[in-house]
């Protein structure tokens, strides 16, 4: 029950902005955390401070105990932090392969210049590693195609095997089914599960009810840059303040909760 | 071994490898995304410290070489942090105020005889010489391409920040690239001291630049075959059609340059531009395959 990611008192400032305010929580490890907020709450904001993008204005964060905040998106990555993002960022000119190869770069042991035998062998094991993973994400079919050619649903799938490539210990996923279906968010909900059963301790970004619901242990709402509540998956809904959050005050009684897959 | 060559082909092969070396030297920083306009400032470096080293000193012309090419390495290193910190044209712009400050302090120290250069460079180079250089400086791209620095390097310059979030050190990438680009430039501009006898500091300008350049950006910066050939190709064709020296040569360059960056904007060597002929290839023989897709989907609206 030891906690793997443990923010506090974070604050990230663009001039008179609060983008974050006072945030803390923390992330048990081996958990999946979902993060949920109406759109500018800050939630990518805390992803970034999280990942390494940007320097918290105030707090500290914490990774397995030891203070990240200043640490670069590199160093971060090597500390085991892996991420996707909201919008995409995969390596378009190259193929399904590649863009996972490029997430095993931490792991390659030799040295730049090695040649021959070494580097094939080197090299066939990390095509192997990388080949396991795509078929994880349901790719196997399309490694080898550049993924300027592939569908959205399959692009977000790409960016989740290289993440996954990095072997990290926490994986933060900014909205992984944004744009999808219900049967894609689905799929989607199932790898992050198979992920965690793994030991992969998850933050979760997601408008998505139904995902966030299934498969979340714990769910933190920010909104306007501050912590709202944290909560269990189910009562979070409940709650009267998360409601107002999303929908505004005069739509009190209009709906239940958001729906799915705005 | 080349003597069944006319002096004046030799001196055109020769001019061609050397600037071959200095295209290599370009294509390094556009590999991992820098915009460097700096390698003239570090021709300057390696062929004046060759050049005082055999002109005021009685050491062989090896040392020279290996001084030129260190030194220009070392101050490539020197400018690398500054110049790291910049983005796009910025970049361009700062690497070239740096470049051209060598330049200018060449031009008005007595050291290095200021503007009138340095004459009676003994001549030390033959062509096999600027193979071996070349030879070397292509095994090592090579390997590079081949390894996973090669794939990191490529990362760095698709998307920077992208690849830091992948545990690659985008700083370190480029300092190794920016540096090695000043060493390679250097040695460049050594060999080109102990080939030409004279020197003066109005050759490290933007003519020579802008020809290296088009090389670099036609040829593309998917693989250094794609500039190199190109540099080659060139050089014959305009043997071939007479042109070289005339007007003809730089109107010849420029369309070249607008058609191919418009048809391949990436330059020759772009991987992309040929995902159409590979696709087709997969697909010969059989009817076309459908695009990979699934059902359509909603655009995300986040």
């Amino acid at each position: 029950m030891t906690a793997l990611l443990e923010l506090s008192g974070v604050s990230k400032h663009f001039g008179g902005m609060k983008a974050v305010d006072d945030v803390s929580f923390t992330v048990r490890q081996g958990a999946i955390c979902g993060l949920i907020g109406p759109n500018g709450a800050g939630k990518t904001t805390v992803v970034n401070l999280i990942s390494g993008y940007l320097k918290p204005t105030t707090g500290t964060i914490r990774l397995a105990g030891a203070d990240v905040a200043d640490l670069r998106p590199h160093r971060l990555a090597a500390a085991g932090v892996a991420r996707t993002y909201q919008n995409l960022q995969l390596f378009e000119e190259s193929t399904v392969l590649e863009n996972v190869l490029i997430g095993r770069h931490l792991s390659f042991k030799g040295r730049r210049w090695q040649m021959g035998r070494t580097r094939r062998r080197e090299e066939a094991e990390q095509h192997e590693v990388a080949r396991r993973l795509i078929d994880r994400v349901g790719l196997t079919g399309v490694i080898d195609a550049d993924v300027a050619e592939l569908s959205y649903g399959m692009r977000r799938r790409v960016e989740i095997a290289r993440a996954m490539a990095t072997e990290p210990r926490l994986l933060l996923l900014d909205e992984p089914t944004a744009g999808m279906n219900r049967t894609e968010s689905d799929e989607i909900g199932e790898l992050i599960r198979s992920i965690n059963d793994e030991g992969v301790t998850v933050l979760l970004v997601d408008h998505n009810v139904r995902l966030v619901t299934e498969v979340c242990h714990r769910v933190v709402v920010l909104d306007w840059g501050r912590v709202l509540t944290e909560a269990g998956p189910t009562e979070v809904w409940q709650d009267q303040r998360v409601k107002t959050a999303y929908l505004g005050t005069h739509d009190r009684n209009a709906v239940e909760a958001p729906d799915a897959g705005r | 071994m080349f003597d069944w060559l006319e002096p004046l082909q030799l001196f055109r092969l020769d001019t061609a490898l050397i600037l071959t070396l200095l295209v290599v030297s370009v294509h390094v920083t556009f590999r991992v995304g820098i915009m460097s306009l700096a390698p003239m400032g570090f021709a300057a470096v390696g062929g004046y410290t060759a050049a005082l080293v055999s002109t005021k000193t009685e050491l062989p012309f090896a040392v020279g070489l290996l001084a030129a090419t260190l030194l220009a390495g070392a101050i490539g290193a020197l400018f690398a942090p500054p110049v790291l910190r910049l983005r796009g044209i910025y970049m361009a712009l700062g690497s070239l105020a740096l470049a051209q400050a060598i330049v200018v302090l060449i031009r008005i120290s007595d050291f290095t005889n200021g503007p009138n250069g340095i004459a009676g460079i003994p001549v030390e180079v033959k062509t096999e010489y600027l193979i071996i250089a070349l030879a070397v400086a292509f095994l090592v791209l090579e390997l590079g391409h081949r390894s996973h620095f090669g794939r990191a390097a490529k990362a760095v310059r698709l998307d920077e920040r992208t690849a830091e979030g992948l545990g690659i050190n985008v700083f370190r990438v480029r300092f190794v690239a920016f540096t090695a680009a000043g060493a390679i430039a250097g040695c460049a501009g050594a060999l080109e001291a102990h080939r030409t006898m004279v020197i003066s500091p109005d050759q490290y300008g933007f003519a020579t630049l802008v020809i290296v350049f088009t090389y670099v950006l036609v040829g593309g910066n998917g693989h250094w075959a794609g500039p190199v050939l190109l540099t080659w190709g060139l050089t014959i064709l305009r043997d071939l059609l007479q042109v070289a020296g005339g007007h003809w040569e730089d109107i010849v360059y420029g369309v070249l340059l607008v058609v191919v960056l418009l048809v391949a904007p990436n330059g020759l060597s772009d991987r992309s531009l040929y995902r159409g002929l590979r696709r087709r290839w997969r697909d010969r023989g059989n009817p076309p395959s459908p695009k990979i897709d699934e059902p359509a989907e909603k655009v995300a609206s986040p």
